[in-house]
């Protein structure tokens, strides 16, 4: 068992972006409970390794372009250039204070009423023309656009990749495929549009609610805006009239429970009570203007 | 020696990646910035950075970055975090307001000058054969992030939409 920790790591220290697959593989010869142990915990250094391979932001950028391409071809792109130009302001500023500055963040209006946002890896983000007709005022629409931010200041799409069977074939096949798009890559991109449509794990939702809620707070806006845009996607989960969110995300209700017991530890400032409802109401008015 | 050994790869693990900055900065206000020991203003002033110098980004905690000169003998020390501006040569540099509406106006017009909805998409691609709608409906959707790479906003936009609104600069 010691050897075989050893040559791991020897291989760690030469190639430390390899991936490792343990599946059909069997370390050891003993069958003792100490060996089963052990076992436990070469498995999860194997996780490990998996999940430090990495993918480079520009890798995360080609991929986030074919997500992106998935969801403009599921719902199209509205031809609202102000409200667009807007939404891109507002996130760039929250952009400008996330814990990840560096990359370009660029909003699209998906042409749906239904209320959804996406964010797909590289900084593509999608907001619904449902949500834009449900927020009430600039912090609430912040607070969206916020949240989403941070499925990408998290990678969290990229991370759920990274941890996936996909990546078992080893980091130098991976980086081919990125380098050389073929199946592979078209795999990847399967996997990363089906998380996004399909729903992210449950603890990255909460975690983006609670990184949306301190980049309003780094930037200034009403933080609570947050709490208030969970309780509008509450009152519509009980009407029926949030099917498609309901499906990807855990409910409104536990989500705000879980955000106010985490903002207790976050260190937040005093509420700002800046909400600009009537710098969100002119821009609102003139997209529903020119929609109609 | 089992333990030293998991031990030892947990710290490779960990300490490789944690080296990493983030360059392209540079300091924004036109009469400098006080360089500070800790991320707080009652913080003791280690120094004084003036306009344009330089900078990486080695860590960020809440409104406040830890940075290092790119010249000076790598200086560290805190600032605000609004002092900092991103070189405009690097490649997510802003192009003007105008340039972005002529963007969206150009896309919208070649790519459907029938289109009396404000819909740009790929929807009612449908018939006839439907393999081609697809292959058609995915290299429109290609062309459509291609053009929302265009989608920049200026720094100074934002700044104003950020003074304009009372949010922190």
């Amino acid at each position: 068992m010691i050897r075989t920790l050893a040559i791991l790591l020897s291989l760690m220290l030469s190639t430390p972006a390899l991936a490792f697959d343990l599946g059909g593989f069997s370390i050891g010869g003993g069958s003792g409970k100490g060996d089963s142990k052990r076992m436990h915990q070469a498995q999860k250094l194997f996780k490990l390794a998996q999940a430090a391979m990495p993918i480079s932001d520009e890798d995360e950028l080609l991929l986030g372009k074919r997500v992106a391409a998935k969801v403009i071809e599921r719902y199209g792109i509205e031809n609202a250039p102000e409200m667009t130009y807007y939404l891109n302001l507002i996130t760039t500023a929250i952009a400008q204070r996330s814990n990840r500055p560096e990359i370009a963040y660029h909003v699209a209006i998906l042409a749906t009423d239904d209320v959804n946002a996406y964010a797909c890896p590289g900084g593509y983000i999608f907001v619904t023309r449902g949500v834009l007709n449900m927020v009430r005022d600039e912090a609430e629409l912040a607070a969206v656009l916020a949240h989403e931010v941070s499925h990408v200041t998290e990678r969290h799409i990229v991370n759920a990749l990274r941890n996936s069977k996909l990546m078992r074939v080893g980091s130098e096949i991976a980086a081919d495929a990125f380098r050389t798009p073929g199946p592979l890559l078209d795999q990847m991109t399967s996997f990363a549009t089906d998380a996004l449509f399909e729903g992210l794990d449950k603890s990255d939702e909460y975690e983006s609610d609670e990184k949306a809620i301190d980049y309003l707070d780094r930037i200034g806006y009403d933080y609570p805006a947050m709490y208030d845009v969970l309780k509008l996607l509450e009152v519509r989960r009980k009407y029926g009239a949030s099917k498609v969110l309901d499906k990807t995300h855990p409910t409104p209700s536990s989500r705000l429970k879980k955000l106010k017991a985490a903002a207790s530890g976050l260190s937040l400032e005093k509420p700002s009570g800046i909400r600009l409802p009537n710098r969100f109401a002119k821009h609102s008015r003139n997209h529903k203007k020119s929609a109609s | 020696m089992m333990r030293l050994l998991i031990s030892i790869t947990f710290l490779l693990f960990f300490a490789i990646p944690a080296t990493a900055a983030e360059g392209n900065y540079y300091i924004g206000p036109q009469d400098g910035v006080d360089l500070r020991l800790a991320p707080r203003n009652k913080a003791a002033v280690s120094g004084h950075l003036s306009h344009k110098t330089e900078v990486a980004i080695i860590k960020r905690d809440r409104n406040w970055t830890k940075i290092q000169t790119l010249g000076h003998n790598g200086i560290k020390g805190w600032i605000p975090a609004g002092a900092i501006r991103k070189n405009n040569n690097t490649k997510s540099a802003r192009s003007s307001s105008s340039s972005f509406f002529s963007s969206f106006t150009s896309m919208f017009r070649s790519s459907n000058p029938e289109q009396k909805t404000a819909v740009l998409g790929v929807r009612g691609l449908e018939g006839g054969d439907g393999k081609a709608a697809d292959s058609k409906a995915g290299a429109q959707s290609v062309q459509i992030v291609e053009w929302m790479d265009t989608l920049d906003v200026s720094e100074s936009d934002v700044a104003t939409f950020i003074k304009d609104g009372h949010l922190k600069p």
